[in-house]
């Protein structure tokens, strides 16, 4: 088990020790920044009060910190994260391919299984701590802008309105933050997956952000209404229905097991294909 | 003469002593094929314990193919790879817990530090003590700039970082691919000693992989050597034709000299060298010379061969014997 988390403490040093990391957090920093920025402006207000109103709540009342760092988190995670995860799983095998270090590794007494092991644990680590990163930044950001106030939540797409008050509002976001980690791991375990084939290291993110933009794409046609409970984005995005006034456990326990099949079915076939590849200069 | 139909030359086997370890390194008769090429075909040999073994051969000759095969990251179409016993493909953990290996290009993560970089690396064999890393980096004389990041380490450096990393954490079995490229004399002449002193004071079983002749030359005794895949030379090059003894004679008119040397049975032309006939001695030419011809003789004596010229003769595939 030490050993195990020597490994494990080596793969993560290789992903925090990379200055790219930290531009790509400070990249979601001003991302956010901007998304605050751009949330100022009147013709997004209005569409902000509009919803409201319409519904007889007041504009006042919910354009809060707590309101902007739902809608900041959300965008940077849809715009920035699935990228930015896809950029850094679809690296983990095929650049230490490309530039020689996995031979050096495998050149000692490690099983295959156990490479990938390590490395997948470390992603997910990684991908756990920039949905956190992600979650909280927004949340102090827009709070220190707005204050805290109510939350007011509306997501056309899965059909959900919400209407929180600062506490319970702060509960939601904060188990918003924990699910999204399970969820997103899905666009690492795709760019992991890739990552273990003979490929370039940016062919390997660019095939798994092909396969979200089309999975997403299906999901906002209409035409395909009777395939989205097979799409990945729209499990994924179950998150959200944390945030309907009554949560649907069930709902979001199927939409879990899904995706964790789906990860563990392209965990599985990535290990049969590296286990049988040959590594050669 | 066509490709493929190369003389072989194997050493004979020395008598095997009493009951004694398996060899460090045993490979027999692995082959591997890229799509139609193929890489390897057939190659066996045998690295000793505390042996400092040479492999040769050209670019593309199957060297690389064969040391990915002996560490298990090249499967093998046939034939299997054993070291210390354990086959590396069955018994991976065990057969490769106890072998260092560095590559022709040293790779490293070039931002972080040789020494996180020694700690990434040895973590996949066992755990390792901050002292064995420090006696390691002494070693290999990365004293000052272990903490640097590798990213701004000259070639020299990342050399010596990877013989560290070989050498932790505690090997019995080097296998080392191109060691010296890119070192500057003086690095080549360290590398060298570190090598030697390896194997001599510490009992380091060595493979040896370099295209260096002459570094190969000074250290290793016993070799094989690799002709587009095909083991072409096994065994110690010093006794490669222990009873061809090339004739080193400078006469006033040595081509001619030489023809009457053959013409009396005293020696013959063998790939544009003169040799000496089966039992014939020098100063047996040299009486026949000056009793028979007046040849005015300035030097005769035996070549000394170079691996060089064993290499050549057996890669470009002139006559040879098959031992």
């Amino acid at each position: 088990m030490r050993l195990w988390l020597r490994q494990f403490q080596g793969e993560l040093r290789k992903l925090f020790a990379r200055r790219r990391t930290y531009i790509g957090f400070g990249a979601f920093l001003a991302t956010e920044v901007a998304i605050l920025g751009l949330l100022q402006l009147p013709s997004a207000q209005r569409a902000i009060a509009r919803t409201l109103e319409s519904s007889g709540y007041l504009f006042a009342d919910y354009y809060t910190g707590m309101t902007l760092a739902f809608l900041m988190m959300t965008n940077t995670i849809f715009f920035l994260g699935s990228l930015y995860l896809a950029l850094v799983a679809g690296d983990v095998v095929a650049k230490e391919v490309e530039d020689g270090t996995l031979r050096m590794i495998l050149s000692r007494p490690v099983s295959r299984f156990r490479v990938l092991a390590v490395k997948f644990a470390a992603c997910a680590v990684y991908t756990g701590a920039l949905m956190v990163f992600i979650t909280a930044s927004s949340l102090v950001v827009a709070v220190a802008y707005q204050g805290m106030g109510n939350l007011f939540v509306f997501a056309p797409l899965q059909g959900v309105f919400g209407l929180f008050p600062p506490g319970e509002a702060l509960g939601r976001y904060a188990l918003a933050a924990l699910l999204l980690c399970p969820l997103t791991l899905t666009i690492t375990t795709l760019g992991f997956f890739f990552s273990c084939f003979n490929m370039k290291p940016a062919a390997a993110s660019i095939v798994a952000l092909t396969l979200l933009f089309l999975d997403m794409v299906l999901q906002l046609m209409p035409y395909f209404s009777s395939i989205h409970g097979w799409l990945l984005t729209y499990h994924m995005s179950v998150w959200v229905h944390l945030f309907d006034p009554h949560i649907d456990g069930w709902k979001i326990a199927e939409s879990l097991a899904y995706l964790g099949g789906i990860q563990a079915s392209l965990l599985a076939v990535a290990v049969l294909h590296f286990q049988g590849r040959d590594f050669k200069s | 003469m066509a490709e493929g139909s190369a003389p072989t030359y194997f050493m004979p086997m020395e008598a095997p002593g009493p009951a004694v370890d398996p060899p460090m390194l045993e490979v027999q008769g692995v082959c591997k094929r890229f799509g139609a090429r193929r890489a390897v075909d057939s190659v066996s040999f045998q690295v000793r314990r505390g042996e400092l073994f040479g492999l040769l051969g050209h670019n593309g000759a199957g060297k690389s193919t064969t040391i990915g095969m002996i560490l298990g990251q090249v499967y093998p179409d046939a034939g299997t790879v054993r070291i210390g016993g354990a086959d590396v493909f069955q018994q991976r953990a065990r057969a490769l817990a106890r072998v260092g290996a560095i590559f022709e290009t040293p790779c490293f993560y070039d931002y972080l530090s040789g020494w996180r970089n020694l700690e990434v690396f040895t973590a996949y064999t066992r755990l390792t003590t901050e002292d064995e890393i420090r006696r390691a980096v002494r070693r290999v004389g990365l004293e000052g700039r272990i903490h640097d990041p590798v990213g701004k380490y000259s070639h020299g450096m990342r050399q010596r970082l990877a013989l560290a990393q070989a050498l932790l954490p505690d090997p019995e079995f080097l296998i080392l691919d191109e060691p010296s490229d890119g070192l500057d004399p003086e690095g080549i002449a360290e590398m060298r000693e570190l090598v030697l002193d390896l194997n001599r004071r510490e009992g380091l079983a060595i493979l040896l992989c370099s295209h260096q002749l002459d570094e190969v030359q000074r250290l290793c005794r016993r070799l094989a050597i690799l002709r587009s895949g095909r083991l072409v030379f096994s065994g110690n090059w010093h006794e490669m034709d222990p009873d061809e003894q090339e004739l080193d004679l400078r006469t006033a008119d040595t081509e001619g000299d030489c023809r009457a040397l053959e013409q009396a049975g005293m020696a013959g032309h063998k790939d544009g060298r003169w040799v000496l006939a089966s039992g014939t001695q020098v100063a047996d030419c040299v009486d026949f010379l000056v009793s028979k011809k007046k040849s005015r003789i300035q030097h005769a004596g035996i070549k000394e061969a170079t691996l060089e010229d064993v290499y050549l003769r057996v890669t470009r595939g002139g006559e040879g014997r098959e031992r």
